[in-house]
């Protein structure tokens, strides 16, 4: 008999199709000998990124980004008309700023100023947060760590349109509402770039708006203002004449519908102003 | 922390054999659709077809478990008990008392590897009946495969195997044991016998060649997949009889994913005015 009868030879007929099957047998053993095989193959770990080190900052020592100071160390926006996911974080202490992630401090920020302190991310490495900042000059940013940051959205945009004197309110990414609006004039202008609502305030010595929406700008001609620094806001004006002119001292006056809505937007909010 | 490639192997004298891999992968965000994770103990295609046996699949996320105690009626597998399960991102499957060719021959459906068979049997038909038959079996499984499998079966045994009227399974498997977690996959297979004897797996250094080509049988264990719907799939044991004629698959786990709702993002409420004195350009 020939092997070539082997799958349908009985049992025990044959010597030579049992010796097949045994054949087969060990082959089926050597799987684990596969197993083994392949499970060296890719058995190289995996090395871990050793934690980059950060100088710790003497926070008694630096300025407080606010509205009041300036912090020249500060880096400048690099997208100054880019619109953002719409995150925004809050310190949940007082942090240092720092130019780069892990990088040098060049200055503070706490959780609290006008109220909260709420600022827009524009970027994010990793265990740090590229923030807007609402101290002088316009356009300046900081690195942050985001362990020490409260993060939440706000689905609102707001864009201002100087040339058409135009402000736009989006939501999420759909525009809600538009209003002609006053600008700062000539001498006076109201600043270009990215910047954010930085509060949402009631001054009792003020009259022409019954609230004022302080922003993360300044104005680029006026040092100080009123006693002020003079920070840039969205607010109201007694009379309708101003809207559509170049009339204000860099402030952005809106229509009373306006203002009720811009109201409604959280802090830290984009506001992105263009020549258009 | 990332993925890790984990590996771990070993050998006893009872012949255990264990491996547990981890496969590195990407990031799996991204998909834009649910793919349900799934399980099964034994499937073949060929002319021996075998449904995947016990099947489940969890096709939202909730834990589905399932077993079995029989397979369909075959000549190429037994089992004493399978049991799978799956979850939202997990699976696995576990066989327990795996027979494999019970019945010591291949059925009649399978004639087509007649000749490869013979091709592999010529050196070792006359070894039963030569002079020292143990010596001679025991050779040329060692031609075959190298690694000293050969000096860990008692040559008399196996004649004595060959030639008893009653022979045991082939190939006897205590445990086969596969499970996925997302992307990473583990095989377990302990207590692997031949013809009745356990065998010792030798420890193996890595790029060491374990079988020689040949057009019967190929095996790949601990075999893992990654499919271009994000999905994860490690086979325990697939089985590849005449180049494709029938394969076997013992032990699959797929491990799938649910597509998480887009989250709601945290909104900040509208900020409460405060009374404070800030003169501001007007």
């Amino acid at each position: 008999m020939t092997s070539q009868d082997v799958p349908r030879t009985p049992r025990g007929d044959s010597a030579s199709t049992r010796l097949a099957y045994v054949l087969t047998g060990v082959l089926l053993v050597a799987l684990g000998l596969v197993a083994v095989l392949i499970v060296s193959a890719g058995a190289d770990p995996v090395t871990g990124k050793p934690a980059a080190s950060t100088k710790p900052a003497k926070l008694s020592s630096l300025v407080e980004s606010t509205t009041h100071t300036r912090l020249d160390q500060a880096p400048a926006d690099p997208n100054p008309q880019q619109a953002t996911e719409g995150w925004i974080v809050r310190p949940t202490k007082v942090i240092a700023l720092r130019d780069a992630p892990g990088g040098r401090a060049f200055g503070k920020v706490g959780p609290n100023q006008i109220g909260e302190t709420w600022l827009p991310v524009i970027d994010q490495r990793e265990q740090w947060t590229r923030v807007l900042l609402p101290s002088k000059p316009n356009g300046s940013t900081g690195w942050l760590r985001s362990a020490h940051l409260k993060r939440t959205f706000t689905p609102y945009l707001i864009r201002v349109h100087l040339s058409s004197m135009r402000l736009e309110l989006f939501f999420e990414g759909r525009e809600m509402n538009s209003w002609t609006i006053g600008i700062g004039e000539p001498d006076t202008p109201t600043p270009t770039g990215r910047t954010f609502v930085l509060g949402s305030i009631v001054d009792p010595d003020q009259t022409y708006s019954p609230i004022i929406l302080p922003l993360g700008s300044h104005s680029d001609t006026l040092d100080s203002f009123g006693g002020g620094p003079g920070t840039v806001a969205i607010h109201t004006w007694p009379t309708t004449d101003v809207l559509g002119t170049a009339s204000s001292n860099g402030c952005i006056r809106v229509p009373q519908e306006a203002l009720n809505q811009l109201t409604q937007v959280p802090l830290g909010t984009l506001v992105l102003v263009d020549q258009q | 922390m990332r993925p890790r490639a984990l590996a771990g192997a070993g050998a006893t004298a009872l012949g255990a054999v264990t491996a547990i891999a981890a496969l590195v992968i990407g990031t799996t965000a991204g998909y834009a659709e649910t793919v349900p994770s799934s399980a099964y103990g034994i499937a073949a295609e060929g002319p021996v077809p075998i449904e995947p046996t016990p099947f489940v699949e969890s096709t939202d996320g909730s834990r589905q478990e399932n077993s079995a105690f029989t397979l369909p009626e075959n000549p190429l597998v037994s089992l004493e008990v399978a049991k799978v399960v799956a979850d939202e991102q997990s699976a696995s499957a576990q066989l327990l008392n795996l027979g494999l060719v019970p019945g010591a021959e291949l059925p009649e459906q399978l004639s087509a590897l007649n000749e490869p068979l013979q091709q592999l049997t010529s050196g070792l038909e006359p070894a039963c009946t030569a002079e020292n038959p143990a010596k001679d079996v025991n050779e040329a499984i060692d031609d075959l495969l190298g690694g000293g499998i050969g000096d860990q079966l008692d040559p008399q045994r196996l004649c004595d195997s060959i030639t008893a009227t009653e022979m045991p399974a082939l190939v006897t498997i205590e445990l086969v044991e596969v499970a996925c977690d997302a992307t990473s996959g583990s095989v377990q297979i302990a207590n692997v016998a031949l013809l009745g004897q356990q065998v010792e797996i030798p420890p193996l250094e890595e790029e060491t060649p374990i079988l020689p080509d040949n057009p019967l049988v190929t095996i790949t264990a601990n075999k893992q997949t990654t499919h271009d719907d994000g999905s994860f799939t490690v086979v325990g044991l697939e089985i590849d009889l005449g180049d494709g004629t029938e394969v076997i698959t013992l032990g699959s786990a797929t491990c799938g994913f649910i597509e998480p709702d887009e989250p709601e993002k945290p909104t900040a409420p509208p900020p409460t005015p405060v009374t404070t004195g800030l003169p501001v350009t007007g």
